[in-house]
């Protein structure tokens, strides 16, 4: 493998390395897998690295080969935890920022996407990052009408959870 | 009221000053460790499934008893059975390795979600018919080898023949019957339990997550 790929591909990598952080934060629950994670997708994306064409921007492209990584090619079991320290840590909030019914809301927001089935994360994941339901449902693999109504029952069931 | 997840979004996207930052070398070096993707372990799997059932294919013509019996044989039509019937044996092997190298081939991780856990799963299911069809095959050949015994071997046609006299024909048949099923089921089974403990395993996960891309259609 020649050393100026490796070069751009980990240049590009380091600059959109958050993309691939968000993705670890989103689908596991422990600093270690997320570092396990974040280093499968990176083989992943290096592997596909070379047919990379540039048809699309990189970041378009890191989108579905890091949800591919997450939700099927990963193999180890995630681990429940109970106690969500990690996620206070990656998910803290500054208080003075927000009123205080505000921050409970979002930290009650963040458990429930945690909670969320794999599938139904990827969506919220691609509707957080302000992607269109075009490219949502073309990441997907379903339809555009099916990927809204998903979203519409995602958003009821979060409601659901907040205004009990 | 402002939607719930429009304050969510707006939140996130302010999060990023507080993800994890790693720099140029520990990228660099992550690119060189191995990977363990499911997609590796089923390849793995599969190459050791094939070797299996090639090696158990291939044995009979190592064997010295085998090569005697070769050796008996001369009748036009035996032998030409055992050729075709070698022949048709590793043809069927070259094509499921063609067929698998192609699935193989075309898991792309720059698939979409769903594409891309139809092609492990179809893959995955080259694999099955493979075993199935040599699980087949075995009980052909069981059944062929029986029915020979009774037909050709001396030794069990005369006990046979006993049996007859005696008249206890029909109990005998039941009695054998009912020998040769259960013997089946307890191959058979064993090596479904097998495979669904290595599967079931590895594929727990694609399967739940793929079923529940799948309920997004109706």
């Amino acid at each position: 493998m020649n050393k100026e790929l490796e070069h751009q591909f980990v240049t590009e990598l380091e600059n959109n390395q958050n993309i691939v952080h968000k993705v670890c934060t989103l689908y596991t629950n422990d600093r270690d897998s997320h570092k396990d994670l974040f280093q499968e997708i990176t083989i992943q994306l290096w592997k596909a690295y070379p047919k990379f064409r540039g048809d699309s921007k990189f970041s378009t492209w890191m989108y579905r080969v890091a949800l591919n990584t997450a939700i099927t090619l990963y193999r180890k079991s995630k681990r429940r935890i109970k106690t969500q320290d990690y996620e206070s840590v990656i998910f803290k909030i500054k208080a003075e920022e927000y009123d205080e019914t505000e921050e409970q809301q979002l930290k009650l927001m963040y458990k429930a996407v945690k909670q969320l089935g794999d599938i139904d994360k990827a969506l919220v994941f691609l509707y957080l990052e302000d992607k269109d339901y075009s490219e949502i449902s073309d990441t997907l693999g379903i339809t555009e009408v099916n990927a809204r109504v998903k979203m519409n029952r995602i958003k009821n069931k979060l409601r659901t959870i907040l205004n009990p | 009221m402002m939607d719930e997840l429009e304050l969510l979004k707006k939140d996130w996207q302010k999060k990023e000053e507080h993800l994890p930052k790693l720099s140029y070398n520990e990228i660099y070096t992550m690119l060189w460790k191995k990977s363990s993707s499911i997609v590796k372990w089923i390849f793995y799997i599969s190459i050791i499934e094939l070797v299996f059932w090639i090696v158990l294919n291939a044995a009979p013509f190592f064997m010295d008893s085998y090569q005697e019996k070769l050796g008996d044989i001369d009748d036009s039509f035996s032998i030409t059975f055992i050729i075709v019937s070698t022949i048709f044996t590793f043809g069927v092997i070259l094509i499921f390795i063609y067929f698998l190298y192609k699935a193989y081939r075309s898991i792309s991780v720059v698939d979409n979600v769903k594409s891309l856990m139809e092609s492990i799963l179809k893959t995955r299911k080259i694999v099955q018919y493979y075993v199935g069809y040599n699980i087949v095959m075995a009980i052909l050949v069981t059944i062929y080898m029986i029915y020979h015994l009774f037909t050709h071997d001396e030794k069990v046609m005369e006990l046979f023949q006993t049996i007859r006299e005696e008249g206890s024909e029909l109990k005998f048949w039941l009695l054998g019957a009912v020998f040769m099923v259960l013997g089946m089921v307890l191959v058979v089974g064993f090596i479904w339990l097998f495979y669904r403990l290595i599967y079931g395993f590895l594929l727990r996960k694609l399967n739940h997550n793929y079923r529940e891309l799948k309920k997004l259609e109706v």
